[in-house]
């Protein structure tokens, strides 16, 4: 079968189309048959050396896909061959709060990931699929699913009436704005593009901001919905400040995964002063992924694909992502 | 009726004594003959100016006080004359979740404080002390161990036998040790001074960390709790304490940040440790009247009662204020009248 690997991560140069031999299933293990794959931002900064050091050159990338149940282990009762699976790209997490443990068994980053005709996962990450979500949607929930889950559900406690304040227009942002919608919230989306905001708006956003033409737009979150409840906070530190002053009392502030990371010091103040909280999130479990998915089964879930890439060109796919010119997702096809 | 007030806020020698009318009750009111005070820093802050802008020069300082209820106003039945209560900071915020609207009414900043022969406050903001304890015990409870109880309690934070670690051995600090221990928790305190930690130690602290003494304070903690790290840390610590907390912090632990000292690091905050480890940040400013009410409930059914450092008398406030001003304390500076 073909798979890709990372090779010496020096840049996209590196990714590397090689042939290995079909994967077995191991007791516990699903052998998964992939059907589309899709791209997060990590995913880039891996084949750049830039995500907590260097990996075996013969990593398979990516953390994010669908497919389906080709044969199973012993022990394996939770899946069965012909289900159509995602999976958790923290494959060791079921249930509960998040634990050190997890980071070694890391979809695309400590462990093999989904790029390849055929992987071989422990059973127990995988997500059965409804009949009414497709290949390619299925592949671009798994990250960005969880992650807004955890973010906007369990953190964010979301109800009708709250305001949700999402940091540009990347996929978490854009799954963020659907379960905001879904929950009857009001959507603030961030951009500094007139034209995406346009487009979020046709998706339902209630309230657009452009950050570029309007550097405070901070107040403008205050002014124009009255602050808000739930911040997903994608932009990193260097939006922190500004995001955490958008906020109403009590709101809640997901500071999500890899684009935090140093900058100049935010101001604190409006943390102390709203009895804000801030809360540091990586991904979700494998129970969030099954409820953002029982959710999309329910309420219907068109994400927004911006290009579809055929598994040949994989490489391509990462330069379109590199280019920052898509909103929502890239996925890769089998 | 004598009273302090804050004078220009250049520090301990603006505090000035004055003569004003006894308060009368105003509907919803009662008046307190306030028979002790305690200190909290923010009281030195609004001293110095540091706190907000600057305060008229009329107003009395101090937020913790307790004393006898000596009238009551129209529709007023929570309390009666001769009731011993103490006063909850934020005189309107009873229950539920922080509104910025009792900002205004939290005292010795917003309104008039407590360092006075008398104060007309709202009768929903008292609360009745214990038989046993005395009204410098109940002085000592509703800022530094109100803030102590939302960081360790509020919002689900404390689960039972987890690790809870304070930073130093402020007012804050030592209720934090007070309301760890009865509610099960291995208690982590860190402090300058060996004394103060054997001090800590005899009030229920498990460990006691030197933070002079350690190579670092965030690998002892990690060091004590096997790796793990701490779950709930009240982050009392000031200037550049906030990264430290974030390394002794476990995974998934919860961080109380309080107003006043704490999230004035000078240098970039680096955050990837909040994520990484799922940590969650919490903005504490003091609480509501039902953690007044649970927190003395928590503690008489613990036996305990707060640790008093020094009192000081009424005419001699100044001196109370410069004794904290030494850092020398353990545990609540407070003010009798008596």
């Amino acid at each position: 079968m073909k798979a890709w690997e990372i090779g010496n991560q020096t840049g996209l140069d590196s990714l590397r189309m090689v042939e290995r031999d079909d994967p077995i299933a191991g007791h516990g293990q699903a052998v998964v048959a992939i059907r589309a794959c899709a791209l997060n931002h990590r995913d880039l900064m891996i084949m750049r050396n830039r995500y907590g050091g260097p990996k075996p050159e013969t990593r398979i990338p990516l953390s994010d896909a669908a497919g389906e149940v080709i044969s199973v282990g012993e022990g394996v009762t939770h899946v069965a061959p012909g289900d159509r699976v995602c999976a958790t790209h923290f494959t060791g997490w079921t249930d509960g709060a998040f634990d050190p443990a997890y980071f070694g068994h890391d979809l695309g980053n400590s462990a093999d990931g989904l790029l390849a005709e055929r992987v071989a996962l422990p059973a127990a990450c995988l997500v059965k699929l409804p009949d009414n979500l497709s290949d390619r949607a299925a592949a671009t929930i798994p990250v960005a699913g969880a992650t807004v889950w955890s973010c906007v559900h369990r953190l964010g406690q979301i109800k009708a009436g709250d305001t949700v304040l999402m940091l540009g227009t990347g996929g978490v942002s854009i799954y963020a704005l659907q379960i905001a919608k879904m929950n009857g919230a009001r959507a603030v989306i961030t951009s500094s593009s007139n034209d995406k905001l346009e487009r979020v708006r046709a998706l339902g956003a209630d309230v657009t901001i452009n950050y570029r033409t309007n550097p405070n737009w901070d107040q403008a979150v205050l002014d124009e919905a009255g602050g808000a409840d739930i911040v997903v906070e994608t932009g990193g530190i260097g939006t922190l400040g500004q995001s955490l002053n958008a906020c109403r009392p009590n709101a809640r502030v997901g500071l999500i995964g890899a684009l935090a990371g140093r900058a100049e010091q935010p101001s604190l103040g409006p943390l102390l002063l709203r009895n804000l909280v801030l809360k540091g999130i990586t991904s979700g479990s494998r129970t969030m992924l099954e409820e953002f998915v029982a959710a999309v089964e329910v309420n219907g879930f068109d994400p927004v694909i911006d290009r579809v890439f055929d598994f040949n060109d994989a490489r391509a796919a990462y330069e379109y992502l590199d280019s920052g010119s898509h909103i929502g997702k890239i996925v890769i096809q089998l | 009726m004598k009273v302090y007030e804050v004078g220009t806020q250049k520090g301990v020698d603006s505090l000035r004594t004055a003569e004003r009318d006894e308060p009368k009750a105003a509907a919803g009111q009662a008046v307190v003959k306030i028979h002790a005070n305690s200190l909290n820093y923010r009281d030195y802050m609004v001293l110095n100016g540091w706190y907000g802008g600057p305060k008229p020069e009329t107003l009395i300082p101090v937020s913790d006080g307790a004393g006898e209820v000596v009238a009551v106003g129209d529709g007023v039945s929570n309390v009666s004359v001769g009731d011993r209560v103490c006063i909850s900071f934020f005189s309107k915020w009873m229950d539920g979740p922080f509104g910025p609207q009792y900002f205004g009414s939290d005292l010795g900043g917003g309104a008039d404080g407590t360092l006075a022969e008398f104060g007309a406050f709202p009768a929903d903001a008292l609360v009745k002390l214990p038989d046993d304890w005395s009204y410098a015990d109940g002085a000592c409870l509703p800022v530094a161990g109100v803030t102590a109880w939302n960081c360790i309690m509020g919002a689900g934070a404390y689960k039972e036998g987890e690790t809870v670690l304070l930073l130093g051995t402020g007012g804050v600090s030592i209720f934090g040790v007070q309301i760890g221990k009865a509610k099960g928790a291995n208690v982590l305190i860190t402090s300058s001074s060996d004394d103060k930690l054997a001090k800590a130690k005899s009030l229920g602290a498990d460990h006691g960390i030197n933070y002079k003494k350690a190579e670092s304070w965030p690998k002892a903690v990690l060091e004590i709790t096997g790796g793990k790290g701490a779950d709930v840390i009240v982050e009392t610590g000031g200037p550049g304490s906030l990264e430290k907390s974030f390394e002794a912090a476990a995974f998934n632990g919860r961080i109380g940040l309080i107003g006043g000292l704490a999230g004035q690091a000078e240098s970039p905050l680096n955050t990837m440790p909040l994520v990484g480890k799922n940590l969650s940040l919490r903005g504490v400013t003091c609480g509501s009247k039902k953690m007044l009410q649970d927190l003395i409930d928590t503690m008489v059914a613990a036996g305990e009662k707060p640790v008093i450092d020094k009192t000081f008398p009424f005419d001699a406030a100044a001196d109370a204020f410069r004794h904290m001003e030494s850092q020398a304390h353990l545990g609540k500076i407070v003010i009798t009248h008596d």
